[in-house]
């Protein structure tokens, strides 16, 4: 069975002088209305948020009524929206719910994200910080794929580019591949303008079996095809370990993909646009193939090829990603939900990809945890 | 005086009474089971979760790839700038994360660059694993 996106919703990705409550309620009162619902309507929430303290969920989800159903939080560092997705989609499936609001939100403090994992000695010794990852991740990339510098910085031009196009990305202005090159230098070779902002956002999705669709006469519902989620095997390296095997090589994303494709009886070839975790402008290069949109080592020809632009035969992070978005964690992934559901439904404006029917969503966080939602026009 | 060590159980007793510089290894363990090898040690594996285990010392390997933190991190009692390798221990079969002493470019070490385990001072004076080119 699949489950419908009856409605979704949005505060835009920033800072801003408001409380994470605030944020969510703006975010969560959209995704209702645009579902033809009021919260007393929902059978469940789940909220997604990695900042907040106890009782987070039923703080953050106060402000939208005092109905008595079930309100849960899911933690899963950078793909928490997702888990939301997860846990949303197996309510309505088991029949336990009619109807869910998934809703993130998030304050995330300015600079690096501490608490991703690590132990005391790490951050001690300076190693317990997640860019030293990313960096080197981005070495290996390009050692593989014949990559320069250059090619992250034009990861990074592309996705600015886009995010010029979304009113509600952080930064809305195009840089040029000198203004990436030239910004200050975090972790060699990434300079700042290639890793992604942590920040402030909220973003909710309303969920519905398809027999409650079509009672409420849902407007544009877009199915939901697969949620697959998948938490670390042998070969995988990622925050917060120390350490990893040598020689065995995999990824929780590829996991992930293989998982959802088969769940959604879709392939790579079947996508029209994806949204992939690019927290630094390496990542959404290794996701490249980890999601199958190339093989292994043509990461970089795939991108210079400029399929992956706007206009191009795969556009990704049309939404401008999380390097012009910034990234709200345990909004993030609801955030790519919400651009891939404008854009089934042919309302994304100026970044809109033509004819687009099918949409593939990525985020990979802390713990190596991955997770992949396949979207298709209902 | 018992030298203070920031983590004890990455470095086998006898060498925490050694000097700033020493080369000493790092207390990793192989798994009685499945074979693969755990990094710092563990009482279960980390990759099949089987308990019984045996020590495997890590002490020279080579860097797989390198960048530097060049700006001061949350709870770090480190100065910056540093360079940072993961550093290849093959019979172990194992890369480990961790500083490494002598070195100002990271851009410049490239992938089999040797590289072996030694004491490091911190500056709050505990001691700690670092990587050093071997002399």
């Amino acid at each position: 069975m699949s489950v419908i996106i009856a409605g979704v919703g949005l505060h835009p990705f920033g800072r801003f002088p408001l409380t994470v409550e605030e944020i969510a309620r703006v975010a969560a009162v959209q995704a209702l209305g645009d579902a033809g619902v009021t919260y007393s309507d929902i059978d469940l929430t789940v909220v997604a948020n990695v900042g907040e303290g106890m009782a987070k969920a039923q703080r953050i989800a106060a402000g939208l009524g005092a109905t008595g159903h079930p309100v849960i939080s899911v933690e899963s560092a950078c793909a928490s929206s997702a888990a939301a997705m997860l846990a949303g989609r197996d309510a309505i499936e088991s029949g336990r719910a009619r109807v869910v609001l998934c809703l993130g939100a998030e304050k995330a403090p300015r600079g690096f994200i501490a608490g991703a994992g690590f132990e005391p000695w790490q951050e001690a010794s300076g190693v317990g910080v997640t860019p030293i990852y990313f960096a080197l991740q981005a070495r290996e990339l390009l050692t593989a794929t014949g990559g320069t510098v250059a090619d992250l910085a034009a990861v990074s031009v592309k996705n600015h580019g886009h995010g010029a196009l979304n009113p509600d990305a952080m930064y809305r202005s195009p840089v040029t591949a000198g203004q990436v090159l030239n910004s200050k230098v975090v972790c060699p070779p990434l300079t700042l303008l290639m890793l992604c902002t942590p920040n402030e956002g909220a973003a909710a999705v309303v969920l519905m079996s398809p027999g409650e669709a079509g009672r409420r006469g849902v407007a544009q519902p877009v199915a939901l095809r697969a949620v697959a989620l998948a938490t670390r095997s042998p070969g995988d390296w990622f925050v917060p370990a120390p350490s990893r095997l040598s020689q065995v090589r995999s990824s929780p994303t590829q996991t992930a993909a293989t998982a959802a494709y088969q769940e959604a009886g879709l392939g790579p070839g079947d996508l029209d646009l994806v949204e992939c975790q690019d927290t630094d402008a390496a990542s959404e290069l290794i996701a490249y193939a980890d999601l199958e949109l190339c093989a292994p080592g043509d990461e970089v020809k795939l991108l210079r090829s400029g399929d992956t632009r706007i206009g191009g035969r795969i556009p990704v992070n049309t939404s401008g990603g999380l390097l012009s978005k910034g990234e709200p964690l345990g909004a993030s992934g609801l955030g790519q939900v919400h651009e891939l559901v404008m854009q089934l439904r042919g309302l994304a404006g100026p970044r809109q990809v033509s004819g687009a029917r099918v949409g593939l969503a990525h985020v990979m966080g802390a713990g190596h945890v991955s997770a992949v939602i396949i979207l298709a026009a209902a | 005086m018992t030298t203070e060590w920031l983590a004890e159980q990455l470095v086998p007793a006898q060498y925490r009474d050694v000097t700033p510089g020493a080369p000493i290894q790092l207390a990793a363990s192989r798994c009685s089971t499945c074979d693969r090898c755990s990094f710092p040690a563990a009482d279960s594996c980390t990759w099949c979760g089987a308990t019984g285990s045996r020590p495997e010392p890590l002490s020279d390997g080579t860097a797989v790839a390198a960048t530097a933190v060049l700006h001061r991190t949350p709870r770090a009692v480190v100065e910056v700038p540093f360079v940072v390798a993961l550093v290849r221990f093959g019979q172990a079969g194992l890369d480990v994360l961790g500083r490494v002493l002598g070195a100002d470019d990271a851009d410049a070490m490239n992938p089999g660059t040797p590289l072996r385990v030694v004491a490091e001072s911190l500056p709050d004076g505990r001691m700690h694993y670092a990587f050093a080119a071997p002399p």
